[in-house]
């Protein structure tokens, strides 16, 4: 027997001590396991939301990016469509990743736009970031290219007898419209010698001669000297010369006549507006003047003028040198103001710097930009008798009468003028027997050495078309082709469509020499109507049949009896962006 | 009666044998619950340097996130903040409402601290023993700082980590100048 080592009396303590060791040990490691987990899922968490923080960004970036694309495709957007443009739809992908850009509207203001992105990986993790993006630079002042009738940089010569008058194909009842012909360049003058009447201002920073019978409602305006002789010339507005003023025929003037530098009068003009000049005036024939006359310098004048009743009030003639037959009132103090020059290649619009008149939208910088496709082919039209009549349309080109042939022209995607648009590029296109080229929508063509239509050829812009060439050559429509803006050829054109002239060129062609013309219109048109702009190159017009639209050229010709109608409307069409002010503008991140 | 075989004691070696294996548990216990602890104390420190990490990565990540341009002096930071729409938080918590401030990171004592313009600075985290800062990367023509490197010598980080800053383990960060990048890349 084991009285006193019994399983009930031995204590065990090394086993209680063991045992009390492992728990202590067990509580222990419990502890720092919790511990662990805790900081496991402090780090996890933290990764998660380091990611759903990298998404919001990669939101933000994205956004940007947007931005800064939609900025391209119209450099003049304002921050409203720019803000419009954004995706605010989640994005998410297969592996967890979301993200979202939300507009915050209540703070969108013409510079700046609020963003606020949301970015989540997998469910259980959220980041909000917000974003501020600004609109730098400034929009550039719109190019106006047809603000004026007729725009010949170096030159204006008017030989025809077809009247000069404006509408505007937007506001039939439009009254006062601004019609101008400009020349722009020192030197450019104008040349009317035809019979046509002129119902605006002309206007030249040369010298201007009026040697046709034209009545000009509006002022004729000359940095350099004026030249009125012709008998039945009447100018309705003032006569302003910058330098000399000759008058050698019977003309009538009802504003006054003004010059810088001598007034040379040696015909029996008749002046209802009185006489102003800066530098002496000669009279040789009898005029009939009404109303002031103020002279600095010396009047020189015949007796039997100085007598007679040539002028109608002698008590207004005042000059400030010497006079003859004791005609007139001396005043020394005399002033007379002198004529405005005008601006050299700018107009007198609001904004001098932008509103060039000459190549006002920088034609030749816009073509650089352009990426022509090289390897161009030439395209005849008319093939053979059964294969003539071929229709452009804003999608593709194809023949109608033969429509398996396999000369199909596709557009490509380009930027022009301030625009995208879907241009035809092509080497030459060629008109001619009785080819027909239809256009259906609105279409661009680019032709690298122009265009020429002869014979029967006719080319038919559909209602609700219109056509904008760009050409580097020569752009010629000689006398038989036909060009129909309007669906049965004869009736009042279109005008505007969409915002678009009708027809519309641009040639960026070089007139090497005076008769080396960039475009020429044969009197091809009946009702002709069409925008051409061709700042390097002579245009010249024989409207016979009339013609329609504005003209901004190197030098125009305009001759025929055929009237010209300038479209107001086209002095509202904006195209691309002058200077460098519009290219400036770009979106930036301000801040997170 | 007695019987005396009745009464019979441990043998000597009965006795030794038990001591024996007592002390043997007794030390393998006793040597697995100090292995344990040291086990223990260097999962606390983990986590302790592994909190310094984040709350570093928090803050500076933040602030240079929005900074314009950043300086860099020795174991001293300055981040220039523009503060676009005068309504950011600086590194105190405060909402700046008056357009750009500076802030000034910097170690006093196991402590990285932060000063906004001129005020007083306040701790961000304890326990770092060492910084430094270098600019990791530039901006590829105007030179100025892209990229801020930072390297970290939280308290806590095991000895035998492999990198080191002034003897001591340590760890690095990069953070990139989010907004001075998109705004040279425009």
């Amino acid at each position: 027997m084991l009285s006193h080592f019994s399983p009930h009396k031995q204590s065990g303590l090394s086993l209680i001590t063991v045992l009390l060791l492992t728990t202590g040990c067990a509580i222990l490691v419990f502890g720092a396991l919790n511990a662990s987990l805790t900081q496991s899922r402090l780090s996890g968490n933290f990764q998660k939301k380091l990611n759903a923080q990298l998404q919001a960004e990669q939101s933000a970036i994205e956004q940007f990016h947007a931005l800064n694309q939609a900025l391209k495709d119209n450099p003049n957007a304002d921050m409203q469509a720019l803000a419009a443009t954004i995706n605010q739809q989640t994005v998410s992908d297969a592996d967890g990743r979301a993200r979202l850009a939300k507009i915050d509207t209540s703070s969108l203001t013409p510079t700046d736009l609020r963003l606020q992105t949301l970015g989540s990986r997998f469910t259980d993790s959220q980041s909000t970031q917000q974003v501020l993006f600004s609109l730098r630079g400034s929009i550039g002042t719109p190019a106006l290219p047809f603000k004026h009738a007729l725009i010949g940089c170096d030159g204006v010569t008017m030989s025809g007898s077809g009247r000069i008058s404006g509408f505007d194909s937007e506001n039939s009842s439009a009254q006062n419209i601004d019609l101008a012909v400009h020349t722009v360049r020192p030197g450019g003058s104008v040349t009317l010698t035809g019979s046509a009447p002129i119902e605006g201002d002309v206007l030249s920073r040369g010298n201007i001669s009026v040697k046709g019978s034209a009545l000009i409602k509006g002022r004729v305006h000359a940095n350099g000297n004026i030249l009125l002789d012709n008998a039945s010339a009447r100018i309705l507005g003032e006569v302003w010369a910058g330098s000399q003023l000759q008058v050698t025929n019977t003309v009538i003037v009802d504003g006054e006549i003004r010059a810088n530098s001598g007034i040379q009068i040696s015909n029996g003009a008749t002046f209802n507006g009185g006489i102003f000049s800066r530098q002496g005036l000669t009279i040789t024939g009898g005029p009939t003047v009404f109303g002031q006359t103020a002279v600095l310098g010396n009047i020189k004048l015949p007796a039997w003028v100085a007598n007679g009743n040539y002028f109608r009030d002698k008590t207004a003639v005042r000059y400030s040198g010497s006079t003859e037959h004791n005609f007139g009132t001396h005043q020394p103090q005399l002033t007379v103001q002198a004529v405005p020059l005008l601006p050299e290649d700018n107009s007198l619009d609001e904004n001098q710097q932008t509103r060039k008149l000459c190549d006002p939208i920088g034609l030749s910088a816009q073509l650089q930009q352009l990426s022509v496709p090289s390897g161009l082919t030439p395209f005849d039209v008319r093939r053979s008798w059964d294969q003539r009549r071929y229709q452009f349309s804003a999608s593709q080109g194809q023949y109608l009468d033969k429509a398996e042939a396999k000369t199909l022209q596709k557009p490509v995607s380009a930027r022009f003028a301030g625009s995208n648009r879907n241009i035809y590029f092509l080497q030459r296109l060629n008109l001619d027997s009785d080819a027909v080229l239809t256009v259906d929508g609105a279409v661009t063509l680019y032709l690298q050495q122009g265009m020429s239509m002869s014979g029967a050829a006719q080319l038919v812009i559909k209602p609700g078309a219109s056509l904008t060439i760009i050409s580097a050559g020569k752009i010629r429509l000689a006398a038989g082709a036909k060009v129909l803006t309007a669906e049965n050829g004869n009736e009042a054109p279109q005008g505007l469509v969409q915002g678009q002239p009708v027809i519309s060129i641009y040639s960026s062609y070089q007139s090497l020499s005076a008769n080396d013309y960039g475009v020429e219109l044969l009197g091809a048109a009946s009702g002709l109507y069409a925008a051409i702009y061709a700042s390097d190159a002579h245009v010249s017009i024989t409207a016979s049949n009339g013609f329609s639209g504005a003209v901004v050229g190197k030098t125009i010709g305009i001759s025929g009896n055929g009237n010209i109608r300038y479209d107001q409307a086209l002095g509202r069409i904006q195209s691309g962006q002058t200077g460098t002010t519009g290219s400036g503008r770009r979106i930036v991140l301000a801040g997170f | 009666m007695l019987n005396m075989t009745s009464i019979r004691g441990f043998t000597l070696v009965e006795l030794m044998i038990g001591l024996v294996l007592t002390s043997v548990l007794l030390l393998g216990v006793g040597m697995t619950f100090a292995s344990i602890r040291v086990s223990l104390n260097n999962v606390s420190q983990l986590n302790n340097a592994q909190e310094v990490l984040r709350a570093t990565q928090q803050i500076l990540g933040r602030s240079l996130r929005s900074a314009q341009t950043v300086a860099v002096n020795g174991n001293v930071l300055t981040v220039q903040q523009q503060n676009p729409q005068n309504n950011q938080p600086d590194c105190h918590g405060n909402l700046r409402t008056a357009g750009a401030f500076t802030e000034r990171f910097s170690l006093q004592a196991d402590q990285l601290m932060c000063q906004v313009n001129n005020e007083a600075d306040q701790v961000m985290v304890a326990g770092v023993l060492a910084v430094q800062f270098n600019i990791s990367a530039q901006l590829a023509d105007t030179g100025k700082p892209a990229a801020v490197r930072l390297v970290l010598a939280p308290a806590g980080l095991p000895a035998r980590y492999p990198q080191r800053l002034e003897e001591r383990p340590a760890l690095t960060l990069d953070f990139a100048l989010k907004t001075a990048i998109v705004q040279w890349a425009t």
